[in-house]
Parts: structure tokens; C-alpha cells; sequence
């Protein structure tokens, strides 16, 4: 497992520019593992008990929980990663995960409610790029020095998915 | 049909393409240029998609009111499944009978009436042309000849028909009826999840695959892959070819099957020297999704059945899916997913189905190995057209093996068997 470098931030009080830099932060990191390759470092950004929901817009829009991933703990994220690894089959693929408009939308005491814009490429063996997803995502963060997911809600408008979601969003 | 006979193809004194006709007289080997021919994919979709034959159109429960919607795909045509007045589900061609333009546009919408957006000629939710504007005229000019026949002018209406909640409709009125279509033994298996308790939709899925639409119908009716492929379900014991386990076909027809197995302990571990695949130590750190909990009054963990000529349905432990699909040419189709549960569920259940579902899907844990294995399929059979498919695991029938086990590709067998009928080849 890869170490997520700690940010040069001091856990003090939180006031809202430092607690936009670490979300930002956090946010930034979050993309660069997914680029990376580096799924090992991915349960990493969550709390144990997280919930991480991934679906498709039209479903959430209509109430309905269904969607491609449901996990209710950071070990369900652990279990996911150790599948990509070692069970599931697929053509190698490397993914661009590009995060934009985060906004942290309310604190409350040690947590705080963000929201995010996303849209996701991936690349496989023939060298296009093509676009894999887009979508929002609606989370709540734990605000330590280095702040973690306590849920993330990915809701991606790209609702006919081309091939096969493999990595993590 | 047996004796395969060319399909005419332009004759040329330059070598060409192979000429459309079977390789051999029985169904164990398929020719690849079924999976890439376009002349081949229009004919499916006059006899086939357009022909004697049913398709999935969804669940009442999506169109529970007077009014009610939802748009849905019977080949490449447009159709809306809608709720009439009388309680009744009319399937409708979402194609106005003015100049052709789609009338509804919404996934799934509520009206009292189909409005087409263009000029707003409006049809009953039985599709009878009730309103066209300007028919008279303007001020004595232009409107509709004095013949004009509204009631020659309605939205084509499907053939269609109901089992407990299951909607299935035909373009062809000279189908037979749908329990003569899928035959006892199918509406036997089909009518184990569609109990006729009232259903709950829990929601959609979609994925559109590189291939072609028959691939994904086979892999679904191939066992010899599920236990070599699929590491997940193998690991866990929810699937394994030495399980108990029954084929059973429509043997009227080879058309249709069903697979069902029971659930094995994971430490009986009998046939899995030659499964490559098989990794006993494989732990979770979270296994509350493949924890099942009995709900029918059988031991069957897995049942999935094929509907020819695009259905499945499936009950994985407490996952109920339905998975149609769209052909989008001959290179691509559309996986449609539809997740569902019973009306009376408790919330423990339905978390149970959702958390079960990562199993299937885009992301599915078993899933994304036949999504992948159909564009790999795709790539491989799509510039190889002289080729055939051999399929002879279980001998060359297409008849199911007498002892109904798993170790066979008869179902794939009796598949073809059933489309060389139904194409003519």
C-alpha cells in the first residue's frame, strides 16, 4: 500500500479558508490516486465505517438506491480493490478522473458536507480516450488534519455506461 | 433448415467475403459472420425482433396509474408500455403515424392523452387517433380531405401480454400466445420470481458492450465458462460445475432455457483441480453481500433463465435481475438491467438486494467478466467472418443432456438450432 502524503496543514480551529484547503486538498489527492493506478491507496481517503454509493442519476432522481457499487464499510472498499486485483477480469485500461466546482456546502462541528463536479475518461489498449462518466458527487468529510470520507454519493449522469465500470470514481 | 443453404450475397469474380451459409448440417459450430454480418443483423431484425416472437417490455408496477409510461426498445424501434383507463397495459410503436416522429420523449412520463410535439396530433392511451389540428381547416382553407380516416391513423399497437406483472409484447399478431411461446417447463421457472406477489423496482442499470447481441444470450445459456471465468462466484461456492444443478430447455423449440443450482459449502471442493481460477483462501473483509437468506420454497441459489429471443432473468440468492437486450447494430447492444423485489419486502431485504448487487452490473464482482469477455468476443469473431465457433462440449446435440447436468454447450446448441429455424439458414 502506497502512503498518501499528510498535507502541510495544521489540525487548528476550523475556520473555513483552512477547512476549503484541506477539502481541496483531499479532493486533489483523492483524483491523483485514481490516475495513478494506485487503488491501494483508495479505502485510504474513507473512515472504517464509510458508505460509498455509486448510481446512476436517473435512479437517485426517481428514490431508488440501485446502483453499480454499494459499500458500507471501508473494508467492502478493501474487498473491491482486492477483486480488481485478483478476480475480476478485464482489459487493462488506465482512467483520467478530473474533479472540479468543490464546494464545502455546511460544517457541523467536526464534520462538513461537500459537493463536487466529475467527469472521468478512460484509455484502453488502442490509445483513444474516451469518456467513461460524468457526474456529481454529494459527500460528508470527516475534518481531521487530513480529511476523510464518511460518505461519498456519486451520481453520474452518463447512465448508459460504456463497457464496464472497473475502477473506483 | 438443416442442410444450411446459402443466402444470396453479390457475386463477384474477386475472392470476397464467405458466403452466408452454416458450416455444417447440426448447430455445433456457428459461423462468426452471425455476429458481424449486417444483411445477417437486418434479417434479425425483420424475423426476430420484428417477427412471431415476444419481447420484454417491463413491469406493471412502473406504470401503476391511469396514464402512465415508459418508453422502452423492441429492436431498434421505440415502444411505450402505457396504462389505460381500464387498468389494462397497451404497447404502443413511439412513432406518430403523421410523419413518423417520436411521440414521447420521457424515460417514463403520465398523460391523458399522447401528444405528438411536432403537430400535435393526439392519441388515446389505446393509441386511436382522437385529434388532429387544422383537420377542417383555417378559415375554409387547406385541412384534410373530406376521407380522412382518423381510424386508419392510430399508433401501431402491439400484440401483448401480461404474466403476473411481467409485460411482453410482439409486433407480430401471428405470434402465439405467450404461455405456448415459452412452453410449461419456462413459464414453470418464470413464474418462480414472477410469483405473483406485487413487485417493487429497485432501480436500473445500463450498459452498452461492443459486440454482438447473441454473445451476451450465449454466455448466459454457457455454463462451461461460469465455473473457469467467474473467480468470485467460484471462491465463494455460489457457483461451481460440480454443484448440484439442473438444464432444462424448452424442448419444443431449444429457444429458451434455465439453469438452476443449489448453493454448495465452500469446503467441498470436488472437480476444481482443472479451474485454474479457483482460490480458496479468497477472504472478505466485508461478506454481507453474499450472504443469502432463503425466500423460496425451493433450494435453488442461482436460476437463470433465457427468453429467446433477448430476456433473462435471473435470481442470484436474493438478487432478482432482469437483463434485456437491445441490439444497436450488429457490433453493439444495450444491457438493459432491472433490479427488483416484492411490494412486502422489509428494509433488511431490500438492503440485502441492493448489497447482492454488487455482484451484477457495470461493476458487478461477476459481471464485469462477461461485459469484458463480450468485447473481447466482439473483437475477435467482428474481422474473423470465414471462421466458425466450435461447440461441442457434451457431444453435438442441441437436446439438453438426459441427466440435466451442467458440463454441456447444448443450451448454446439448441440456441442456434432454433435461429437457423427462425432465419431460414
Amino acid at each position: 500500500m502506497t502512503a498518501i502524503a499528510k498535507p502541510a496543514v495544521p489540525d487548528g480551529p476550523a475556520d473555513r479558508p483552512d477547512i476549503k484547503a484541506r477539502v481541496d486538498d483531499l479532493y486533489a489527492r483523492y483524483a491523483e490516486a485514481i490516475c495513478d493506478g494506485d487503488i491501494e491507496a483508495w479505502p485510504e481517503f474513507f473512515t472504517d465505517d464509510c458508505l460509498y454509493h455509486v448510481k446512476p442519476r436517473s435512479n437517485h432522481d426517481r428514490g431508488m438506491m440501485l446502483g453499480p457499487i454499494f459499500s458500507e464499510s471501508k473494508g467492502a472498499l478493501v474487498d473491491r480493490v482486492t477483486a480488481i486485483r485478483n478476480s475480476m477480469v478485464f482489459a487493462p485500461r488506465s482512467l483520467c478522473y478530473v474533479v472540479g466546482s468543490i464546494r464545502v456546502v455546511e460544517t457541523d462541528g467536526g464534520t462538513a458536507s461537500t459537493r463536487s463536479m466529475f467527469s472521468a475518461y478512460h484509455t484502453l489498449d488502442d490509445g483513444d480516450s474516451h469518456l467513461l462518466m460524468v457526474g456529481r458527487t454529494f459527500d460528508r468529510l470527516k475534518l481531521d488534519a487530513e480529511p476523510k470520507f464518511i460518505e461519498r454519493l456519486v451520481i453520474f449522469d452518463t447512465e448508459r455506461v460504456p463497457g464496464a465500470l472497473i475502477y473506483p470514481v | 433448415m438443416i442442410d444450411g443453404h446459402a443466402v444470396p450475397v453479390a457475386a463477384g469474380a474477386v475472392p470476397g467475403p464467405a458466403p452466408l451459409s452454416w458450416p455444417t448440417a447440426d448447430a455445433s459450430r456457428v459461423p462468426l459472420w452471425v455476429y458481424s454480418d449486417d444483411d445477417n443483423y437486418r434479417r434479425e431484425l425483420d424475423r426476430i425482433f420484428y417477427g412471431p416472437h415476444w419481447h420484454y417490455v417491463g413491469v406493471d408496477v412502473e406504470v401503476p396509474g391511469t396514464g402512465d409510461y415508459k418508453r422502452t426498445v423492441i429492436g431498434e424501434r421505440s415502444v411505450l408500455m402505457v396504462r389505460d383507463r381500464d387498468g389494462s397495459i397497451n404497447v404502443l410503436l413511439n412513432s406518430c403515424a403523421h410523419r413518423g416522429t417520436e411521440v414521447c420523449q420521457k424515460a417514463f412520463g403520465r398523460s391523458e392523452a399522447l401528444i405528438c410535439p411536432y403537430h400535435q396530433w393526439t392519441y388515446d392511451l389505446k393509441g386511436n387517433l382522437r385529434g388532429v389540428p387544422f383537420r377542417n381547416g383555417v378559415k375554409g382553407q387547406g385541412g384534410f380531405p373530406a376521407d380522412f380516416d382518423p381510424a386508419r391513423h392510430g399508433l401501431k399497437r402491439l400484440k401483448a401480454e401480461t404474466v403476473n406483472g411481467a409485460v411482453f409484447a410482439s409486433f407480430d399478431d401471428s405470434a402465439p400466445a405467450f404461455a405456448d411461446y415459452i412452453g410449461p417447463v419456462m413459464m414453470k421457472y418464470l413464474t418462480r420470481v414472477f410469483n405473483g406477489k406485487k413487485l417493487k423496482v429497485l432501480g436500473y442499470q445500463r450498459q452498452k458492450l461492443r459486440g454482438n447481441w447473441k454473445l451476451y444470450m450465449e454466455n448466459i445459456k454457457d455454463p462451461y465458462h461460469a465455473t473457469l471465468l467467474h473467480v468470485f462466484l467460484i471462491s465463494f461456492g455460489i457457483y461451481r460445475i460440480d454443484q448440484i444443478g439442473v438444464t432444462e430447455q424448452d424442448e419444443r423449440t431449444g429457444a429458451h432455457c434455465v439453469f438452476a443450482s443449489i448453493r454448495n459449502k465452500r469446503d467441498e471442493a470436488d472437480g476444481t483441480e482443472e479451474m485454474q481460477s479457483f482460490k480458496p483462501d479468497y477472504e472478505l473483509r466485508d461478506p454481507r453481500m453474499v450472504i443469502p437468506v432463503p425466500e423460496f420454497p425451493d433450494d435453488i441459489s442461482i436460476m437463470i433463465q433465457t427468453l429467446f429471443p433477448g430476456l433473462i432473468v435471473q435470481q442470484q440468492t436474493n438478487s432478482l435481475q432482469l437483463r434485456y437486450i437491445i441490439p444497436l447494430g450488429p457490433d453493439a447492444f444495450e444491457l438493459a438491467w432491472t433490479y427488483l423485489g416484492y411490494d412486502d419486502d422489509d428494509a433488511e431485504m431490500t438492503l440485502r438486494r441492493l448489497r447482492q448487487a454488487n455482484l451484477t452490473g457495470p461493476s458487478g464482482y461477476v459481471s464485469v467478466d462477461d461485459s469484458e469477455v463480450m468485447e473481447f468476443s466482439g473483437a475477435g469473431v467482428r474481422p474473423n467472418g470465414g471462421n466458425a465457433a466450435v461447440l461441442e462440449l457434451d457431444g453435438r446435440s442441441p437436446k439438453p443432456p438426459p441427466e440435466k447436468h451442467m458440463v454441456t454447450e447444448a443450451a448454446i446448441r439448441g440456441f442456434y438450432h432454433h435461429y437457423r429455424d427462425v432465419m431460414g439458414y
